[in-house]
């Protein structure tokens, strides 16, 4: 029995490293480090890092009072609103992309951004609404997670403490939470470093101006410079590894004090 | 005086409470489980909704936030913030008050070493014993000079030695400070030592007291 399930664990294991290993058998050592050195990677590196940090941020905002909401209230309509909240992480991220460009076009919301000088479409700013679309579910739902973990019951005796509801969110509650939605946090900015089929539908492809860095793979792939697609898939790999990391470290003890706190 | 009438709860958990507790007494409420006696704290807390009037000093209190109500409670599972050191634990509780981080800090000193907590104050709850914990929950209760004290079962979870000592000094507490009290218990023992009157709770009605 075990045997039997230990093939798959390595064969899934083999797929991996397979993928990884053909990604970066072509690219060698020398050819990398001048790459990554490169004016376009290093362009794409600093817009991935400002579009996804700018996203995540959006994201926590949005995202860590609708979890708050959607843990501690009920209302009608909420399991509705929670299957809607919940369809940017399963939907495709081409067709989410085809939504925001007429969303974000002329004859929509974007008509009203222009008149304020706001231009989303084909701009850094719409990767990071295509990026928001696909971050900021991730954040709400482990914000909810983290806030349904936590007995509401601390809320309560921080307000007989004389504490008004708000003091108790940002003196109780969200740092009790906090674990939870930093993990979910964490998860999110992966997703929004990552995110590319939305990006390329309202940001557009072109080099030096919507270039992040799955843009980077991209453009550089379809014209056939493999290298510098490689050296920001390299980045890409790089992040993500970084990112499971952290969060495996994050995720090593999280409701033990509150359990703790017990007589 | 603090008098508490409670015509019913929203389910039904409590009906026709009719009750007032003097300035300084410690009223003791005994029932069995289910009796209501926990869910009437929560209501003069102003942490369940409910139907009726309930004054404190003759002031109605019926629509004032759980914040502003000026009560003090010890929770069953005392629910002590873990992400706090014991201080700020207690610290936490008189922001509203505007000492200034000097007097705070003097307060919860006093506090600390009127609850026999010296040496704790850098804790964490879940480095306290039971016993402790209980004496940092009662501390932070009345951290903010509440003008009335709820007690939900306070000793529940303790050995018999631990729980007995603790009612030795919280009762010697209530005795000096003279702040009006409502304990909750099971145990006739607590009630008695503790409580200046004894209150019997059934079915979410108070029933002798």
């Amino acid at each position: 029995m075990r045997r039997l399930f230990i093939l798959p664990l390595i064969l899934l294991a083999l797929l991996v490293l397979g993928v990884v290993t053909a990604l970066f058998l072509p690219l060698s050592p020398a050819i990398a480090l001048r790459t990554l050195a490169s004016p376009e990677i290093r362009f794409a590196l600093r817009l991935s890092l400002t579009t996804s940090l700018a996203a995540t941020a959006v994201s926590v905002v949005l995202g860590v009072p609708s979890g708050y909401v959607l843990a501690r209230h009920s209302f009608p309509g909420k399991a509705v609103l929670d299957t809607f909240l919940d369809l940017p992480l399963v939907m495709t991220p081409l067709i989410a992309g085809v939504g925001l460009l007429f969303l974000f076009g002329e004859s929509g919301l974007g008509g009203l951004l222009s008149r304020w000088g706001i231009r989303v479409l084909f701009t850094p700013l719409g990767a990071v609404a295509a990026q928001v679309f696909v971050a900021a579910p991730i954040v709400t739902r482990s914000s909810r997670a983290a806030f349904e973990s936590l007995s509401p019951r601390y809320e309560w005796a921080g307000q007989t403490l004389g504490l008004a509801p708000g003091r108790v969110f940002f003196r109780v509650t969200l740092p009790m939470a906090g674990r939870g939605i930093l993990s979910g946090t964490v998860l999110a900015w992966a997703r929004a470093v990552g995110e590319f089929g939305g990006t390329l539908m309202v940001a557009g492809a072109t080099r030096f101006h919507t270039e992040t860095l799955p843009i980077a793979v991209y453009l550089n792939i379809t014209s056939g410079e493999m290298e510098v697609a490689l050296s920001a898939a390299l980045i890409l790999m790089a992040a993500g590894v970084a990112m499971v990391l952290l969060l495996k470290t994050m995720g090593a003890r999280p409701a033990a004090a509150i359990k703790e706190n017990l007589p | 005086m603090t008098a508490v009438a409670v015509e019913r709860l929203h389910n039904h958990a409590l009906s026709g409470i009719d009750m007032e507790v003097e300035d300084g007494e410690c009223l003791a409420l005994m029932g069995p489980s289910g009796a209501g006696k926990s869910t009437l704290l929560h209501a003069i807390a102003g942490l369940l909704p409910y139907r009726g009037a309930i004054f404190f000093d003759g002031r109605p209190v019926d629509r004032l936030p759980p914040h502003e109500r000026g009560v003090g409670m010890v929770f069953q599972d005392l629910f002590l913030f873990p992400h706090l050191s014991v201080r700020s634990n207690l610290t936490i509780a008189m922001a509203r008050l505007s000492l200034g981080k000097r007097a705070e800090r003097d307060r919860s000193g006093d506090l600390l070493s009127r609850f026999g907590l010296q040496g704790l104050a850098g804790r964490r709850p879940d480095e306290l014993s039971g016993g402790e914990k209980q004496r940092v929950a009662l501390a932070r209760a009345v951290a903010t000079s509440p003008r009335l004290l709820l007690l939900d079962e306070p000793l529940s979870s303790l050995d018999a030695a631990t729980a007995k000592a603790l009612r030795r000094e919280i009762r010697c507490f209530q005795q000096e400070s003279r702040i009006t009290t409502i304990l909750v218990t099971h145990s006739r023992e607590e009630a008695a030592e503790l409580g200046d009157r004894i209150g019997v709770m059934e079915e979410g009605k108070l029933v002798s007291g």
